[in-house]
C-alpha cells in the first residue's frame, strides 16, 4: 500500500507537468472581450422567453427543426380537409329546392345599385364590372350536394333592365364550378 | 516557553482561517452583485465574471482534450451558454461551481461525438517548469525520465490520458491537475464523494501502468 502511494506520489509529480503546458501569451488578455463580441454578435439574451429557445433549439439541432416542419405541415394538411369537410356538410344543410335555378324575388340593396352586380350562394364579392344597364333585379344560385358529391358548383345568372327600352331582360346562366374540395 | 509557543501557534492559525474565510465571504458577496447585475443584462459584469473563472475553465477544457483550439471553443462556448442559462442560476451553488459544471458537461459531450477522432495540438510548456518542486523531484531520480526531454513527457503523458475514459480523466484534471477538493468535484460531477474517490484511484491506476516507463523508481 506505501509503495502503491509513492507511486501515485511519483505519477502526482508527473502530472504537475500540466500545470505548465499554458496557451500563446496575452491568450487571456481578450478572451472575455472576445465572449462579449459573440453574446452582441449572436444577440445572445439572458431573459429568453419560450420562443427564442425554441428558435436556438432549432438552429442547433437540424434534425428537430426538419421533424417539427413536417408534423406543421401535416398539421396544416389535416386542419384544412378539416375545413373543407365542414364546409361542405353545411353546405349541405341548406334547403335545398328542387330548381337548380331558384329565382330570388326580392333583390337586396345592392342590386338597386348601378353597376352588374354578380351573385352566387357565396357572399356578394361586389361590382365586377361598371356596364351601363343600372337595374338589376335577380340572381340566385343553388347547390345540391346530391348532383355534385365531390365538388361544389355555383351557377349565377343576371337579369337586367334594358338600359334604352328599360324592359327587363333575362340574362344568361352561367354554371361555375369550384375546384375539387379534395 | 514551549507552551507559550504551542498555545500562540493555533492562533495564528485561527487568525488566518478567519482571514481567509473573510476573504472568500468577500468574493461571494462580490460574485452575487455581479451576477445579479448581468441577469439584468449588464456585460461588463459578465465581462468581470469571465475574466475571473477564464482560466480555470480554459485549462479544465484543455487537458481534457489537449487541445487548443477545441479547447477555445468549448471555453467560449460554456461562457456563452452560462450567459443564456443565466436566469435559470438559482444561486443554489456558487457561480464559479456552476459555471464549472457547464463547462464539464459540454466537454464530455464534446468528447463523446469526437471518441476515436483524437487530435491533441498540445501547449507549450513555459519556463517555470524548470523550478516547480514536483519536477525538479521528478526529474532528480536516476530513473529513464531523467533522460527524457520534457517536451516527450508532455506527450506521452496527454497520450495517457487520452486514454482514460472521460470521467475518470476528468476527475484527475480536477484533482491532480487544479488541485480541487473531492467534495467540490462532487458537485460540479453529480455524484458522491466515495465515486469521486474511487474514479481516481482507478484513473490514477490506469495512468500508473501507461507511464510506468516513466515512473520506475
Amino acid at each position: 500500500m506505501k509503495d502503491q502511494s509513492q507511486d501515485f506520489e511519483q505519477l502526482r509529480q508527473l502530472l504537475a507537468l500540466k500545470r505548465h503546458e499554458n496557451p500563446p501569451p496575452g491568450y487571456f488578455r481578450d478572451f472575455s472581450t472576445r465572449v462579449i463580441e459573440r453574446i452582441e454578435r449572436e444577440g445572445v439574451a439572458v431573459d429568453e422567453n419560450w420562443l427564442q429557445r425554441v428558435i436556438s433549439l432549432f438552429r442547433v439541432r437540424p434534425a428537430i427543426s426538419a421533424s417539427f416542419c413536417l408534423a406543421s405541415l401535416l398539421v396544416l394538411l389535416a386542419a384544412t380537409t378539416l375545413f373543407e369537410g365542414n364546409q361542405s356538410a353545411s353546405n349541405g344543410n341548406l334547403p335545398t329546392v328542387e330548381s337548380k335555378f331558384a329565382v330570388v324575388h326580392e333583390p337586396s340593396a345592392l342590386t338597386k345599385a348601378s353597376g352588374t352586380a354578380f351573385f352566387t350562394n357565396l357572399e356578394p364579392t361586389g361590382f365586377a364590372l361598371d356596364m351601363a344597364p343600372p337595374k338589376q333585379r335577380v340572381f340566385h344560385t343553388n347547390t345540391s350536394l346530391f348532383d355534385m358529391p365531390y365538388y361544389l358548383r355555383v351557377d349565377y345568372r343576371v337579369d337586367y333592365t334594358d338600359y334604352q327600352t328599360e324592359q327587363p331582360r333575362q340574362g344568361i346562366r352561367v354554371p361555375y364550378r369550384l375546384s375539387d374540395p379534395r | 516557553m514551549s507552551n507559550t509557543a504551542t498555545v500562540q501557534l493555533p492562533q495564528a492559525a485561527i487568525g488566518a482561517a478567519k482571514a481567509v474565510e473573510e476573504d472568500r465571504e468577500k468574493l461571494l458577496t462580490e460574485e452575487q452583485e455581479l451576477v445579479a447585475r448581468a441577469k439584468g443584462g449588464d456585460l461588463g459584469a459578465y465581462d468581470d465574471l469571465v475574466r475571473r473563472y477564464q482560466e480555470r475553465i480554459y485549462a479544465t477544457v484543455y487537458h481534457m482534450t489537449a487541445n487548443h483550439e477545441d479547447a477555445n471553443d468549448l471555453a467560449q462556448e460554456t461562457f456563452l451558454k452560462a450567459y443564456r442559462a443565466l436566469k435559470s442560476f438559482k444561486g443554489d451553488s456558487s457561480f464559479y461551481t456552476w459555471v464549472y459544471r457547464i463547462a464539464v458537461n459540454k466537454t464530455i459531450n464534446f468528447l463523446k461525438q469526437r471518441r476515436n477522432r483524437t487530435h491533441m495540438s498540445l501547449n507549450d510548456v513555459d519556463f517555470n517548469v524548470e523550478h516547480d518542486p514536483d519536477m525538479v523531484a521528478l526529474v532528480s531520480h536516476n530513473t529513464p525520465r531523467r533522460d527524457a526531454r520534457i517536451s516527450e513527457l508532455q506527450e506521452k503523458l496527454n497520450s495517457a490520458m487520452q486514454k482514460l475514459s472521460e470521467v475518470h480523466r476528468m476527475v484527475v484534471v480536477l484533482h491532480d491537475v487544479q488541485g480541487m477538493p473531492h467534495e467540490e468535484i462532487s458537485k460540479i460531477m453529480h455524484c458522491n464523494v466515495g465515486t469521486v474517490r474511487s474514479r481516481l484511484f482507478y484513473a490514477r491506476q490506469q495512468l500508473q501502468a501507461l507511464l510506468s516507463d516513466y515512473l520506475k523508481s
